[in-house]
């Protein structure tokens, strides 16, 4: 059984050989360790004296823009095949590099949808980008950002849809990515406003709240079909929904307001013959059975340090939903014994993955997560998870 | 007798911002109007606490106290000014952009009436250490929501001690991710996951009720 055989199985809940393991974003930092390559630092480039208009202009060409960003995720995909991941991760993102004297490196990132991303430094010394706020604090700026980026969203959807069949020739006889149409709705509606700006709106200017998710709700359908057109029978879809003790909205207003939206995009890709796995972090426990009505397959962080428990989440929802996790990466994955990670992994696995249905992945990515503790995770996902299990 | 409390509570917004207006035109005092907000979000608190209210509620309960604020202000004449119970210094630091926890918190002190500077996201070391030496806080709050700024909270709570400026503060650890082993790295004087708690350390220790 290959390594794609092996995911889809698993997220069709029948037992493969053995449990799949995934990662998620791969952090540049971990992914330059893995490959022991330094990647080139934007930073360098914008620190060099003299002005920076070509540089700009370049950078803002699509046609660099979707090279450069393609060489990038490679090498995070190369290192999750080289760390023996059986699938990964792979989004698409268009950003627009703009000066901006208001910050320490004079330049920062925007996106379609109107969210700022600030370029830094990781304790690694790479350069690393950061969601830092948006440009739609009020319903005119959004109104307008959204008419002024039209243009974007009009070639979006082709420019992923170029990416994800670019990246199924280049891994597609190593490792399986699993194109991810991110951020989701929620995201997409509150991060260019702020989200007190936005949670307000849900209370108190309910009518833009919808044209909002309506307005993103019909380009996420157009962006999830470009990752669909790849080929896809597993595709990935999130919204950070929780916090660490629950849902970051009230439930019944996640479902008045998202709900149809969520159900939509669901249909679509059943429609298209896949599976769609949802990521959110944060306790979502309360939302498990929303996540089943509305369609959803599987999840996918199952954030340990927001008491999500594999085993107990099996038993609250059987076997409609596919999970993945939920290795931490607070401890664990940084700082972890090689026992402690073993036991983890036993833990969850004995926990979910009987009957299929569990892929053993890390809680999320940042850049202090260990490769070698990636390694041990992989090496006691091969141990423990070979199938039938043994109790 | 006024519902102000309640309409807070209930996260009427328009509503408690009218009866607030209604109330100064009526020449009700600054502070009883104040105090019937503090209740209200008070009542907010507790209902999240409880799982009643979402961290959305929370959110919009700071908003309107924010705004009442705001139509309060110009209303306050110098010798009823409330001298602040203390300082309070907020950060996320180098490494860390979330802040919607740091957020609330920050709003959660005004309430308390604390004087609040609040430097933001992905801050350098250093210049928490400088804004220790100018502002000249009693409280240091750190919000950490990600393993990685635990380093460079280290890097400042260090500089602290090693500049002789860490013994007249308190310095307070807070955020998803925070732990007692993260207060104990830190040397911090406090850890917690609730904005509330971390509030209510501060007022006990300027001696509050
Ligand atoms: C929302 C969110 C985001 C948003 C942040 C938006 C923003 N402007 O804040 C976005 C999507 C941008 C984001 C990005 C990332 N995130 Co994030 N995010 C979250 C999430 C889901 C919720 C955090 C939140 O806002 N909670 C709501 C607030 C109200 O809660 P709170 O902060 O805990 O605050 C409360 C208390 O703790 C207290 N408090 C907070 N601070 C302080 C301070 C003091 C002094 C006191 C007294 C009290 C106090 O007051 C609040 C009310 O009581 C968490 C999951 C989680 N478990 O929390 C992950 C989480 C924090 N993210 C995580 C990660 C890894 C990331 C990314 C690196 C992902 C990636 N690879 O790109 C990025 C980059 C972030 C960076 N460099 O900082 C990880 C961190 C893991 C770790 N151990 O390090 C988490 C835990 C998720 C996970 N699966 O593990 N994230």
């Amino acid at each position: 059984m290959n390594f794609k055989e092996r995911f889809v199985t698993a997220i069709n809940h029948k037992e493969a050989d053995r449990v799949p393991i995934m990662g998620l974003i791969v952090d540049t930092a971990t992914s330059c360790k893995v490959l022991g390559k330094q990647p080139a630092n934007i930073l360098d480039l914008l620190k060099e004296e003299g002005p920076k208009d070509d540089l700009l202009a370049m950078l803002n060409t699509p046609e660099v823009w979707n090279q450069t960003y393609i060489d990038i995720v490679s090498d995070n995909l190369e290192a999750a095949a080289k760390l023996g991941y059986d699938a990964n991760w792979a989004i698409y993102t268009l950003l627009q590099l703009h000066e901006d004297k208001s910050t320490k490196v004079g330049f920062v990132w925007h996106d379609p949808y109107g969210r700022v991303w600030e370029i830094s430094e990781d304790n690694n010394g790479n350069s690393i980008i950061n969601y830092a706020g948006g440009l739609c604090g009020t319903k005119e700026k959004w109104r307008a950002k959204m008419e002024e980026n039209k243009a974007l969203f009009e070639v979006l959807p082709d420019y992923a849809r170029e990416f994800h069949c670019a990246l199924q020739q280049r891994f597609g006889d190593r490792i399986y990515p699993v194109g991810y149409a991110a951020p989701g709705v929620f995201e997409n509606s509150w991060q260019p406003m702020g989200f007190a700006e936005f949670t307000s709106l849900l209370y108190q200017d309910a009518d833009f709240a919808r044209e909002i998710i309506a307005f993103h709700t019909e380009h996420y359908l157009r962006h999830m079909d470009a990752v669909l057109d790849a080929g896809a029978e597993v595709v990935l879809g999130g919204d950070d929904l929780g916090q660490k003790t629950g849902p970051m909205l009230r439930p019944a207003m996640i479902e008045e307001f998202f709900g149809e939206s969520y159900r939509k995009v669901a249909a679509r890709v059943h429609e298209r013959g896949a599976k769609l796995i949802w990521h959110s972090c944060g306790n979502i426990n309360a939302l498990l059975e929303l996540f089943v009505d509305w369609g959803f397959d599987g999840i996918i962080t199952m954030e340990p340090t927001a008491q999500m428990d594999v085993a107990q989440v099996r038993q609250q929802v059987g076997h409609n939903l596919a999970l993945i996790g939920n290795l931490d990466v607070s401890h664990l994955l940084v700082k972890g014994t090689r026992e402690e990670v073993e036991q983890a992994v036993e833990q969850a696995i004995a926990g979910a993955a009987e009957g299929g249905g569990f892929v053993l992945s890390a809680a999320h990515s940042h850049s202090l997560i260990d490769p070698q503790r990636l390694q041990w995770m992989v090496e006691a996902g091969k141990k423990y998870g070979k199938y039938p299990l043994v109790r | 007798m006024s519902n102000l409390d309640q309409l807070i509570e209930e996260l009427k917004r328009d509503e408690a911002l009218g009866e607030v207006e209604l109330r100064l035109a009526g020449g009700e005092s600054v502070t009883a109007i104040l105090d019937d907000c503090r209740a209200g979000m008070a009542r907010v608190g507790e209902l999240f606490q409880e799982g009643e209210y979402f961290l959305a509620d929370l959110i919009l309960s700071a908003e309107i106290f924010k705004s009442a604020a705001a139509l309060l202000e110009p209303h306050i004449n110098p010798e009823q000014q409330q001298k602040a119970l203390g300082k309070v210094l907020l950060a996320t630091m180098r490494g860390d952009i979330h802040d919607l926890g740091k957020n609330i918190l920050a709003t959660l002190f005004r309430v308390h009436s604390f004087e609040v500077h609040d430097l933001g996201v992905n801050v350098e070391p250093e210049d928490l250490v400088q804004e220790v030496k100018d502002f000249q806080p009693d409280f240091v709050g750190i919000s950490a929501l990600i393993t990685t700024s635990f380093e460079s909270a280290k890097e400042a709570t260090d500089q602290l001690e090693k500049e002789g400026l860490r013994d007249g503060i308190k310095i307070l650890v807070g955020g998803a991710v925070t732990t007692p082993e993260v207060k104990t790295y830190l040397g911090a004087d406090f850890q917690t996951h609730d904005a509330t708690a971390g509030v209510a350390y501060c007022v006990n220790a300027m001696g509050g009720c």
